[in-house]
């Protein structure tokens, strides 16, 4: 019988193995994942899980009962070491070892690491799985003190948001003049940090680390304007790097991420890549782009099922990723940037509006605030403009990667 | 209708123009009775995504949109049809006794 191997037992891994069965495929289907747990929800990590609204990992991607019905097997705390393209097996770091006839990888993307002098003192938090998210939970709750967040990322922002509603003090220190600088125009961006201002986040522009002073009980951070920040808890929020040392190791073709093509085909045969740790053409980017976000994983997901079940597929709606900080909900459609035109759209309530951005008749994107219930047309609209313009993507020449969980 | 067996949603015309509307009854979780085509509904209000009122959303094409992130159900079966969701709400059947709506009491 034909075997699919999945590794990577996250969002896209977890939703591939279901879509495999979904479309038909009989073969027998292997998910593999390093972490202990079957396929759960991130985005709840940063937000209800900290804030003790939710427990981690409670928001499962399928219901446990799923892979049994589908005959699913679930290897779980398995990381893989190696991947043989060539015969078709890999390697267990415990040295046992599993064929496939087709493979997808599915290993996501990592925390970036930043180190400073000093930086082990700090004992920085990273903020990917759902160990880090409770081992950060139970640091903020039940007490109150000072945080730091290196980096006004997405990440940065919702743990800012929810350090603030535990009741923490906290200073977002951020290299660049702005958040989120590569993924919203600044007119979007700015919304946002006058709303964590107005809940008394303090931002530091400009700004670095330097050096940990000394740590007795505090952790003194020395900035690079000299000038230094006494907190409690210091967490790191500066992107995130794709899980992507097997590819490479196997001869795959990578660049900020492993290459494929507009149906997850990596450069070698029968073996996809999806999910955060994939770039792939993107049509509203006109390059390829590596997605991180939920809705990416989801969609190369039941794209790869498709085309391994050998049905047809196009995967070119535009991207959407949304964040959740305080009372609002952030949303962002297609590619806004500062070079396109802005039009506010208000709408039912004054937090209700939507920053529509267009290049002459065409919308480009959208950056929806507690506006959820508009995305829907404004996506298919954004699509049928995109159709009728006809934009073709040039295929894999270059390789930029485009975060948007920057 | 007095019969024990059954609990009372609301009367046909509590519903507003939305077509939804929250009610509490004993034994159950919070509940979006809905209106679509003269067909009534009951289904969890609960979205099965996050914290938010389906009850608040909208109603289109058969389907229940959430007011938070965006995603939908099928309100007759409580199936997703629109992402963010993933899982499927709870329905329930309504008896319909002249102007009134009931439901299985647990
Ligand atoms: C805290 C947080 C909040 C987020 N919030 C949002 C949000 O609000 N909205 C949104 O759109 N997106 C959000 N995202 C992004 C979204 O969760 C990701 O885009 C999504 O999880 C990507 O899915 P994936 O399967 O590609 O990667 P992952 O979910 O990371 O899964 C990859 C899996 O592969 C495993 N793996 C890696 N290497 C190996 C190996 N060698 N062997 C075996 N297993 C391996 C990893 O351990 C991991 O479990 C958030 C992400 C985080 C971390
Ligand atoms: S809470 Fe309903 S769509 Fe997210």
């Amino acid at each position: 019988m034909e075997r699919t191997v999945i590794i990577g037992a996250g969002q896209a891994g977890g939703r591939a193995a279901v879509a495999l069965r979904a479309n038909g495929y009989g073969g027998e289907i292997i998910l593999v994942g390093q972490e202990a747990r079957a396929p759960y929800e991130r985005p709840p990590l940063s937000k209800e899980v900290l804030l003790g609204a939710a427990q981690a990992g409670a928001a499962l991607v399928n219901p446990e009962s799923v892979y049994h019905e589908n005959s699913i097997e679930l290897r779980l705390d398995m990381p893989v070491r190696w991947i043989n393209s060539a015969t078709r097996e890999l390697t267990f770091m415990d040295g046992d070892r599993l064929g496939f006839q087709r493979l997808i990888l599915a290993t996501g993307a990592r925390a970036r690491r930043l180190e400073w002098p000093g930086s082990e003192a700090a004992k920085p938090y990273y903020l990917r799985t759902c160990d880090d998210a409770e081992v950060l939970r139970r640091t903020l709750s039940g007490r109150q003190g000072d945080i730091a967040i290196i980096g006004g990322g997405f990440i940065g922002l919702e743990v800012a948001a929810s350090a603030r509603q535990l009741g923490w003090t906290v200073t977002v220190i951020e290299l660049g003049q702005q958040c989120l600088e590569r993924v919203l125009p600044s007119a979007s961006a700015r919304v946002l940090v006058d709303l964590h201002e107005r809940h008394g986040t303090r931002f530091r522009w400009g700004a670095s680390v330097k050096e940990t002073k000394e740590t007795n009980s505090r952790i003194r951070l020395l900035l690079n304007d000299d000038e230094s920040l006494n907190v409690d808890v210091v967490v790191v929020g500066i992107g995130s790097e794709p899980n992507m040392k097997l590819a490479e190791a196997a001869g795959l073709e990578c660049g900020n991420g492993i290459l494929v093509d507009d149906q997850c085909r990596t450069s070698v045969s029968d073996i996809y890549a999806i999910g955060d740790a994939a770039i792939a053409p993107n049509r509203w980017f006109g390059k390829p782009a590596r997605l991180e976000s939920w809705e990416n994983a989801e969609r190369q997901a039941e794209q790869v099922a498709r085309v391994i079940c050998g049905l047809p597929t196009t995967n070119d709606a535009p991207p959407w990723f949304w964040t959740d900080q305080f009372d609002r909900n952030v949303q962002i459609v297609g590619v806004p940037t500062d070079e396109d035109q802005m039009t506010v759209e208000p709408g039912k309530t004054p937090d209700q509006y939507v920053h529509l951005y267009s290049r002459g008749d065409v919308i480009t994107g959208a950056v929806l605030f507690n506006s959820g219930r508009r995305r829907r047309a404004l996506s298919r609209q954004m699509s049928e403009m995109r159709d009728a313009a006809a934009a073709p993507c040039s295929p894999a020449e270059s390789v930029d990667s485009m975060e948007i969980n920057a | 209708m007095s019969d024990s067996k059954f609990l009372r949603l609301c009367c046909i015309s509590d519903i507003p123009d939305s077509g939804i509307l929250r009610v509490t009854v004993p034994g159950y979780d919070p509940l979006a009775v809905c209106q679509v085509d003269g067909a009534f509904f009951a289904i969890a209000d609960t979205c099965s995504h996050g914290m938010a009122s389906l009850s608040e959303g909208d109603i289109e094409d058969g389907q229940i949109f959430c007011p938070f992130h965006g995603g939908g159900f099928e309100i007759a079966t409580g199936n997703p049809t629109e992402r963010p969701c993933t899982i499927p709400i709870a329905t329930y059947p309504v008896k319909r006794v002249e102007d009134a709506l009931f439901i299985a009491s647990k």
